[in-house]
């Protein structure tokens, strides 16, 4: 153990972490963020970099298999993190890193092996859609897939790709236990595919050549991914053929995050304008961050993320308002930011509207309506929102009511509605830009209809 | 002696990779078994002391076996888990050309008089290639090249079912080209 | 060609090593600067080692039906062709191989990484994993050209391939002065070669990882390792072919190499966070619009001047 010990104690000082968020974690998730900040401590872009996965969020009984995929695509040594409430996290990443420079987990709950024991075994049989997601992987051009199928596949961490041939591939072979920490899915029926996966099937691509598709769902354990989505891509080479989307939805999961104020402005309680409007900015901030994360520009990113939480934590307009219009003054200026995103997830203002697509993305499709017109939308909606952050004035509960209904239905929300036919012909980059840019959990927030209704 | 054993060690990896691109069953480990026999010939190259044409070798090759690696397999997804797959067609022909092929180059060693080495190699090789080739030579490769660059350009046209009518409109007046992924100069 | 010692064979990787660390940890205290924590500078010099003990411990992966034989050897190619592509490399007037062809032959080494990412990237049987690869040869095709015209650039007026003979034709003028646009398409490419941001969408984060998205553990660590690796020497060969070598007053010529190496190389690593990643859907066009005529140019006019 000597050496080996002394090395782990040493590499747990700067473990990678995998964080990635579920519905009802995103309060966590910025605590995790902010901790990470604090700690200079690496976030980690798929399972095989990370030593330590933390989650946030509710984790239900479909998703227990999806996270136990994830987990076993991770190299021992590791640890499983899951945070339940914000203020715990120091508490939790302490423990863990002791744990990973003691050499991690041996066997858990998650572990593809353990999956007859335990609470993972109940978890596992109690929902059909669960089993039923884990273990059948062929049916996917089936337009009646369950909800939770697409989460079946959708950890989204590459070695999940999907040799669908769109045929009976759907062989009942559990692949929990048959491999470690593989990724891919045994779906073939043992025949003498190669690890027992299907072709894939072919298809006309844009060109008018016969190319091979592959079905690779991304989402929803994939990180700067919008929580609980899962787009379905038949891909050729990086080029996505069709889309569709779905968006999981847990029994038993806190309402979301963004629209708080208002439900609880709805449910009759006290909300200040300056608590909604800061809920607003932190939600530009938070998608802001998590576009320039996709878009691989991380220093930006970070200093959004800073704001974001100070926003949140309740700072005064004065103390966030220098360094905000300096983060918004360096975007608006790069043009290297503004030379990749133009013409990307072009949105026509029609189209827009009968979506029903409100807020900054509507406004933004009427200047262009591409990836850097919603970007800078945000930052329009940024500017115009942060003075109303001290407003202590009380929100009307009416508000509330009209904000509260989208929430009813995700998948109703517009911008999924149009999600499928933006990113169809686009490449996976470009695809990663789209969906980070029509966020469908803030797309539904509308700022403006606020401060009109402010107005009177 | 040591440039004689690396030599005939060369010559054989040479020979056995070029024998496996026929036995693999998977298209990018046979374009990588072909590389590398190619990586050993040029190194048979660089022991002839030609080093700019052994580092070229090597330089284009793998240019040209990455680039038709991605080509092949374009038009197949499957990553790593490609169907084994045969690399032999039309077998009989193939054997009795390479066979016929084989005999004829042979023969052709053993029958032809070698000439004598007359004067010694130059100090720098690679000079004496470039004045060869850009001195007297010159006219060839102008003709060649161009003729190679033209051949290129002449398949890209026929074959791109997309022209300027397509991306600029039927009256070519389009601001900016109406392409399936935009380009970054807007052109 | 001067007589080559036998340390020179063992300096080399221990420098380039030594380096290497240094530009992960100086990496490393921009990331700090970012986030507003003030990481202590013990803790920033640890940075390098503790990856490597982190992924020394690691296990090491596999994937279900990978192409192992491809994969490994793509990704052990990497370090490889970065140490290949280093024996040119003059350190003062001392180089390992000072070959008669050196430009060429680091150029045929760099050139290497193509299959090496290609590899890595079809191997373990991910989508992911195989769209960086083919990124890389999109990024490839993309810096390519223009790179090889900055090489010729540099070569033509120094009328030799020898990388020392060009370090001597510069003991008056550097390069740099009378090629600028040759300087700054190399230090591009140089980024390029190494898929270092911003041009890193082979292993980029929207791909969880790219090329690198199922590699864990040791494998990881030549892979990454050998990026870095090749990133100091591709920034390290821009000095002998455009800063003078190690021409300069008072140090000795291994200090100023030495120097000047860490220059290029620190500006490299801040730009890279000045920039998004750079998708080569747009690159590529600007490249072969833009880029190559007017590296043709600066080859042209470097020719004339010479003749």
């Amino acid at each position: 153990m000597g050496v080996t010990g002394a090395l782990l104690r040493f590499a747990a000082g700067r473990p990678h972490i995998l964080l990635l968020e579920v519905p009802g974690g995103t309060a966590e998730r910025f605590a995790v963020e902010a901790e990470l900040r604090h700690r200079c401590w690496p976030a980690a872009a798929s399972p095989a970099e990370a030593d330590i996965l933390v989650l946030t969020g509710h984790i239900g009984a479909w998703l227990m298999p999806l996270v136990g995929r994830v987990w076993r695509q991770m190299p021992k040594p590791r640890v499983f993190v899951h945070v339940d409430s914000p203020s715990d996290v120091p508490q939790l990443l302490d423990e863990g890193r002791r744990r990973l420079a003691t050499g991690g987990e041996a066997s858990e709950v998650l572990d593809g092996e353990e999956q007859n024991s335990g609470e993972s075994e109940e978890e596992h049989h109690d929902d059909e859609h669960g089993s039923d997601a884990d273990r059948c992987g062929g049916n996917h051009d089936d337009e009646n897939d369950e909800n939770t199928d697409g989460g079946g596949h959708g950890n989204g961490h590459g070695a999940e790709s999907e040799q669908s041939g769109g045929d009976d591939h759907g062989a009942e072979d559990g692949h929990d236990g048959g491999h470690d920490h593989g990724g891919g899915h045994d779906h073939g029926d043992g025949m003498e595919m190669p690890g027992g996966l299907g072709m894939a099937d072919r298809g006309p691509d844009r060109d008018g050549l016969q190319l091979d598709q592959l079905h690779v769902p991304l989402g929803p354990l994939l990180p700067d991914w919008p929580v609980g989505l899962v787009v379905h891509t038949t891909l050729q080479g990086d080029v996505v053929q069709q889309a569709r989307v779905d968006v999981l939805h847990e029994d038993g999961a806190d309402g979301d995050f963004w629209n708080e104020p208002w439900r609880r402005a709805a449910a009759g309680q006290e909300v200040s304008r300056g608590e909604r409007a800061r809920r607003c900015v932190a939600a530009y901030l938070d998608g802001l961050a998590r576009l320039l994360r996709v878009a691989g520009w991380l220093d930006p990113a970070v200093g959004a993320g800073r704001l974001r939480d100070e926003v949140l934590a309740g700072a005064r307009a004065d103390q966030v308002t220098t360094r905000l219009r300096r983060l918004v003054r360096q975007l608006r200026r790069a043009r290297t930011l503004r030379w990749l995103t133009d013409g990307l997830g072009v949105l026509p203002f029609d189209r827009a509207e009968a979506a029903g697509i409100r807020g900054p993305a509507l406004n933004a499709s009427r200047s262009g309506g591409d990836v850097t017109a919603r970007w800078q939308a945000w930052l329009a909606e940024i500017e115009r929102t942060l003075p109303e952050v001290d407003d202590p004035a009380v929100l009307p509960a009416r508000e509330g009511q009209a904000q509260g209904l989208s929430e009813e239905d995700p998948a109703s929300m517009p911008a999924l509605a149009v999600l499928p036919e933006l990113l169809e012909g686009a490449e996976l980059a470009a695809v990663r830009l789209i969906v980070a840019s029509l966020h469908p959990n803030i797309t539904t927030l509308d700022s403006r209809q606020v401060t009109g209704v402010a107005g009177d | 002696m040591v440039i004689t054993v690396l030599f005939w060690i060369l010559g054989v990896f040479a020979l056995v990779s070029g024998a496996l691109v026929f036995r693999l069953d998977s298209m990018a480990r046979v374009t990588f078994a072909l590389l590398a026999s190619f990586l050993f010939v040029a190194g048979e190259v660089l022991l002839l002391g030609l080093s700019y044409l052994g580092v070229v070798i090597v330089l284009m090759m793998t240019m040209e076996m990455v680039i038709m690696a991605v080509f092949m397999v374009m038009y197949m997804m499957n990553p790593a888990g490609l169907m084994p797959m045969a690399m032999l067609h039309n077998t009989r022909g193939a054997a009795a050309i390479a066979g016929g092929l084989f005999v004829a180059l042979t023969t052709g060693i053993f029958l032809v008089d070698w000439p004598q080495r007359a004067g010694r190699p130059p100090a720098e090789p690679t000079r004496a290639l470039g004045e060869a080739l850009m001195g007297p030579q010159m006219l060839t490769m102008m003709t060649l090249g161009l003729a190679l660059f033209a051949t290129i350009v002449a398949t890209v046209v026929l074959s791109t079912h997309r022209g300027r009518y397509e991306r600029f409109g039927d009256d070519l007046c389009a601001d900016r080209p109406d392409d399936p992924i935009p380009g970054g100069v807007g052109r | 060609m001067t007589e080559v010692p036998l340390w020179s064979v063992l300096v080399l990787p221990a420098v380039l090593a030594v380096i290497t660390a240094g530009t992960i940890a100086f990496d490393a205290v921009l990331a700090a600067r970012a986030t507003g924590a003030t990481g202590s500078p013990s803790q920033t010099a640890m940075v390098p080692l503790r990856e490597v003990a982190r992924l020394l411990v690691a296990q090491r992966r596999t994937t279900v039906a990978a192409d192992g034989v491809l994969w490994r050897t793509g990704v052990l190619t990497v370090p490889i062709a970065a140490l290949l592509a280093a024996v040119v490399l003059p350190l003062g007037g001392v180089a390992v191989a000072d070959l008669a062809v050196g430009v060429v032959w680091f150029n045929a080494m760099e050139i290497l990484t193509w299959a090496a990412v290609w590899m890595a990237g079809w191997g373990p049987n991910s989508a992911f994993s195989l769209t960086g690869g083919y990124r890389f040869v999109a990024q490839g095709l993309a810096y390519e050209l223009p790179h090889m015209f900055a090489l010729i650039t540099a070569a033509t007026a120094a009328g030799t391939l020898r990388v020392g003979g060009i370090v001597e034709a510069q003991s008056g003028l550097w390069f740099v002065t009378w090629m600028p646009v040759a300087f700054v398409v190399y230090l591009l490419s140089a980024a390029a070669m190494a898929f270092w941001g911003p041009f890193d969408a082979p292993v980029g984060g929207d791909l969880a990882g790219g090329a690198a998205a199922e590699l864990s553990g040791v494998d990881r660590l030549a892979f990454l390792g050998g990026r870095r690796l090749l990133l100091v020497v591709a920034a390290a060969m821009a000095v002998p072919l455009f800063l003078g070598g190690g021409n300069g007053p008072l140090l000795p010529p291994w200090l100023w190499t030495l120097v000047k190496t860490v220059a290029v190389l620190a500006a490299i690593v801040w730009l890279a966070r000045r920039f998004p990643t750079v998708r080569m859907e747009r690159f590529a066009e600007f490249a072969w619009v833009v880029l190559i005529p007017l590296t043709i140019l600066q080859a042209l006019i470097v020719a004339l001047v010479v003749l």
